[in-house]
């Protein structure tokens, strides 16, 4: 066995994992506090990195730069939905939130289609060529600085929904929205908050994987079912079961991918899910969930 | 009563008006290939035919029997692959493929339904569509059978030859337009018959308070079940009609695009409405080809208006016009 | 008074004579990705095609009467290939057709056109199945007018094994019939010269992240990676130099400006890969029109162009022996072409509908691409 083939996909698949996470959690935030399941999530993904490829290729911003201002810019877009579209919306009504977050995702993805085309972007940061090399494996400084924001920005989620008025609303809401009501909370200024931030977070992810990546309207349609079957997986409306899950994913698309084929990244995901939810059909955090 | 009597009486005009516009449609859609001046127009036809069917088997499981599912691309897609596998690489009669097709869907639905109908309405909405999804993804690895990415080419054309009675050439749009009625139209009417009677009377109950229909004695999931693999079979054999109509398949068959059409069509025209639902496949198909608005764009308009629908008129056409009839009978009264 | 009713008949004079122009005009088809992974191709096709039309109509056009090309886009995806043929056929009414630039797409449209009984030049597309069932194969109104995987794979696998170095061979490419159909043609190839081609791995179109493929061949150490792509072999090129492989890349990729930033930085030196054209061919009628497309366009033209605007004169060839606008008539004549191409070859078709032009190694020396060799198919 080659070591230094497992261990580049060990670090692989934990880079991705990182990033999933990103991406999942919002998902997660954003089902646990207003019980939509986001449909538009891919699309907003894909708007990340547009964002960061007009922010860099035409402003010229350096990569954290232009991370940091894509994932504002993309919440932003979540403040705009939320407070044009989504707050509409009542509780228990699942199907409308479906339909209308996935009438948000046909907009927003014909729109780049019909606006910047297909044909497929890219950002050359001279980061992306320079590699850190350590027994026959390596990373590219690029992939590295990705993973990290993402882990810097993901303990700032923790810390924000552990320790802050603000993040405590949102468990609260998410864990007993009646009794959330009843101790004077206001349930739409935190339904809105987990929008912005779910959303933000997601258009980071995009924006971070951008330039390793060519970019197309089409990027966030095959990652929406994966962010789906992370969350599954982790347990629904579970933030850190999201990001367990995610680690798990991105994981076994690496070692699939590496070991075996191409073709086998899809398939160990949906593989991954269907064995999980025999054995657990809440998923691996999940507590006997509203669905 | 007399009131209403009356009201009848005085209705009566606007009825006979009504069902000369309904005997002035059916020879429109009959003779279309005749009216039709191009192959472009006729081929609108047929698509036209398709959404119809297409939408009305959606509406069944999701206007009537209120699931969401995202599984009706799935099966539209098996009854497709069935036509391209049976006809192109097993040398099937294409009629026997348009047999085969719906009754694997309904026996597949079925299967799939009983698990899937158990859990919650919001877990099936989530497994409809991983049911999609897992589809397209064996159609797209599974290349010894399904050829993946590349698709299966050239179906034979879809045909009737019956000496002296009909000859109508599959390959021929106009031809093709009267084959594709010839099926959707009964299995519109079945889909009607399902709706308009009793059964659809119990799946909109069941679908407005699922607690109160079970005290009733309605075995809820029975009847979801039936709806669900009824739709599904329809949604079969509307896929293998499809895939003659194209010639070719491949795994963008399983496209979100198509769920997309469905929703629009189906929640514009009214969920649980059977005559606004048939109206917006009309007008939702054709209107964009005759303007001429570019794929991408139509996708925007058909996204903002089902945003705004969904918010704004949530019952869609049918249930502004059934309000609107309730209203009238209300003063009437 | 008087002058109105002048302008009024003049209007309609040069009403009547456009429409007579537009009558006249013979239609050609062209389905060919004009949005999508490969649109850059599509363009590019296209507008060597439309050289070659202007080119044709300031000489007089053929039978006396304009050509006109009617394009119409099919994202090289096969189910959109074949509604963009059924397009050209049904309203286009074009009397033959050029395309489908994919081999999926291709061999999509091949029933289509058979069907309808419209001629289809492939100009483009590799997929060995293409000449295979054409001609004597069964489809006799597909001529096809570059050469076929099969001949660039014995091209290519000549070159590696006279050059020597090569032992053991990765294969990557698509999930396509032109990534599958390269990989067999190679495999067979190679497997005469003696060089081992590894377990291929096909991917998907529009595939993201290559990371894993590209840590396996980091582990397995091939001797070179064949690379069969058409859309994403910048993705995966880009992302083989940001994971610092030095293997060197050969198959078949264009070598063109779409990959240049990765030339530029010298990142694929030693790459080689065997084309059906490159603008750097030294022959008059290539230089001539490299000039032309140059300065009608304002870049180099790519292997598309060439096959476009080719094709078009082919057809246009065809059109004038015929001598009448008729796609029964013009099969016929298609039959019997003898053209020369700016390659110093003369096409012909076989027995399978297959011409054999002249197939060419291109090799990256460092930040530049050069011309190694050309031989025939």
């Amino acid at each position: 066995m080659d070591f230094s083939l497992l261990g580049q996909l060990l670090i692989n698949g934990l880079i991705l994992g990182a990033i999933y996470a990103l991406v999942a959690v919002g998902l997660s935030l954003i089902f646990g506090v207003l019980e939509i399941v986001n449909f538009a999530h891919g699309q907003i993904f894909a708007l990340g990195a547009f964002a960061m490829v007009a922010l860099s290729n035409f402003l010229g911003l350096p990569y954290i730069a232009g991370v940091a201002a894509s994932g504002l810019l993309i919440a932003i877009v979540g403040w705009l939905l939320y407070e044009g579209l989504l707050q509409h919306l009542k509780s228990g009504e699942f199907e409308r939130g479906i339909i209308l977050t996935l009438a948000i995702g046909m907009v927003v993805q014909n729109t780049l289609l019909a606006t910047v085309g297909a044909t497929p972007r890219y950002i050359d940061f001279p980061e992306l060529y320079s590699r850190f090399e350590f027994a026959g494996m390596g990373i590219e400084q690029l992939r590295l600085t990705a993973a990290v924001i993402a882990l810097v920005v993901l303990g700032g989620v923790w810390w924000l929904l552990m320790h802050t008025r603000f993040g405590m609303a949102m468990r609260a809401l998410a864990q007993n929205p009646l009794a959330a009501t009843i101790v004077g909370m206001n349930p739409k200024r935190v339904a809105g908050h987990a929008v912005i931030l779910g959303m933000g977070l997601t258009g980071l992810a995009g924006a971070s994987l951008a330039p390793l990546f060519t970019v197309h309207p089409l990027l966030g349609v095959s990652l929406l079912f994966k962010a789906f079957a992370i969350v599954i997986i982790g347990g629904l409306g579970h933030i850190p079961g999201a990001a367990v899950a995610a680690l798990i994913v991105g994981l076994a698309e690496s070692f699939a991918g590496g070991l075996g084929s191409t073709v086998l990244q899809d398939v160990a995901v949906f593989a991954l899910m269907i064995v999980l939810l025999q054995v657990k059909p809440l998923g691996l955090f999940g507590r006997g969930a509203r669905i | 009563m007399t009131a209403l009597a009356a009201s009848f009486k005085e209705r009566a005009p606007q009825r006979y008006a009504l069902v000369a516009l309904g005997i002035a449609a059916a020879f429109a859609v009959v003779a279309a290939p005749v009216l039709a001046p191009n192959t472009y127009i006729i081929k609108i036809g047929i698509m036209t035919l398709i959404f119809a069917g297409l939408a009305q088997a959606f509406n069944l499981i999701y206007g009537f029997a209120g699931q969401l599912s995202f599984a009706q691309t799935g099966f539209w897609g098996i009854g497709a692959y069935v036509s391209a596998i049976g006809s192109q690489r097993l040398g099937l009669s294409p009629w026997v493929c348009l047999m085969i097709a719906p009754v694997l869907c309904l026996a597949f639905s079925g299967l799939v339904g009983i698990p899937a109908l158990r859990v919650s309405r919001a877990a099936f909405v989530i497994v409809t569509l991983a049911l999609t999804l897992l589809l397209q993804l064996v159609a797209r690895n599974w290349t010894e059978v399904t050829r993946g990415p590349m698709g299966i080419p050239g179906l034979p054309p879809l045909s009737i030859s019956i000496p002296g009675v009909a000859e109508l050439d599959g390959a021929n749009p106009f031809h093709f337009y009267w084959i594709a009625l010839l099926l959707i139209a009964p299995l519109l009417m079945v889909l009607y018959a399902i709706m308009a009677t009793r059964t659809g009377k119990i799946l909109l109950a069941v679908n407005q308070d699922e607690a109160l229909a079970r005290s009733q004695g309605i075995d809820v999931v029975s009847w979801q079940l039936f709806a669900f693999a009824v739709s599904g079979a329809a949604c079969g054999l509307i896929g293998a009609l499809y895939a003659f109509h194209l010639s070719i398949i491949e795994p963008g068959i399983f496209d979100m695009y198509y769920t997309q059409m469905l929703l629009i069509i189906v929640i514009a025209g009214g969920a649980g409405h059977f005559w606004s639902v048939l109206g917006a496949s009309l007008v939702f198909t054709a209107l964009p080809e005759l303007l001429r608005i570019t794929p991408e764009w139509r996708l925007v308009a058909f996204g903002v208006l089902l945003a705004v629908i969904i918010l704004a008129m949530p019952r869609g056409f049918g249930g502004f016009l059934e309000d609107r009839r309730l209203r009238q009978w209300r003063r009437r009264m | 008074m008087r002058v109105s009713r002048w302008i009024y008949s003049a209007t309609i004079i040069a009403f009547l004579s456009s429409a007579a122009i537009a009558q006249d005009a013979v239609p050609i088809g062209m389905s060919s990705p004009q949005t999508g992974g490969a649109a850059y191709l599509g363009q590019h096709q296209r507008q060597g095609a439309e050289l070659a039309v202007a080119e044709i109509n300031e000489a007089g056009g053929v039978l006396g009467r304009p050509l006109e090309l009617k394009v119409q886009d099919n994202q090289c995806n096969p189910t959109q290939g074949v509604a963009s043929a059924d397009q050209l056929i049904d309203v286009g009414k074009v009397v033959a057709m050029i395309g489908g630039l994919c081999s999926s797409v291709t061999l999509a449209i091949m029933p289509v056109i058979e069907r309808a009984k419209i001629p289809l030049i492939v100009d483009v597309s590799t997929n060995p199945k293409i000449a295979e069932t054409s001609g004597a194969g069964g489809n006799t109104w597909t001529f096809q007018i570059n050469p076929s995987d099969a001949g660039l794979a014995v091209a290519l696998g000549d070159y590696l094994a006279k050059k020597g170095s090569y032992k053991k061979i990765a294969f990557v490419g698509e999930d396509t019939d032109y990534g599958r159909g390269g990989h067999d043609a190679l495999k067979a190839a190679l497997a005469k010269a003696g060089i081992e081609i590894s377990a291929p791995d096909f991917f998907t179109p529009g595939t993201a992240d290559f990371a894993s493929v590209i840590a396996r061949l980091r582990s397995e150490k091939p001797d070179a990676i064949a690379l069969y792509a058409v859309g994403d072999e910048l993705n995966f090129l880009r992302q083989y130099r940001a994971a610092g492989l030095t293997i060197p890349i050969t198959g078949r990729i264009e070598l063109s400006e779409l990959q240049a930033s990765l030339i530029d930085a010298g990142a694929l030196d030693g790459a080689t890969s065997v084309f059906p054209y490159h603008p750097a061919i030294e022959t008059e009628g290539n230089k001539a029109f490299v000039a032309k497309f140059t300065s009608k366009f304002g870049e180099a033209p790519n292997y598309q162009s060439f096959e476009g605007y080719e094709a078009v004169k082919v057809l246009a060839d065809a059109i004038t022996r015929a001598g009448k606008v008729d796609s029964a008539a013009i099969r016929e004549a298609l039959v019997s072409t003898s053209y020369p191409s700016l390659l110093d070859e003369t096409i012909k078709f076989d027995d399978h509908n297959q011409a054999h032009n002249k197939a060419v190694i291109l090799r990256v020396d460092g930040t530049k691409v050069v011309v190694e060799s050309t031989s025939g198919t």
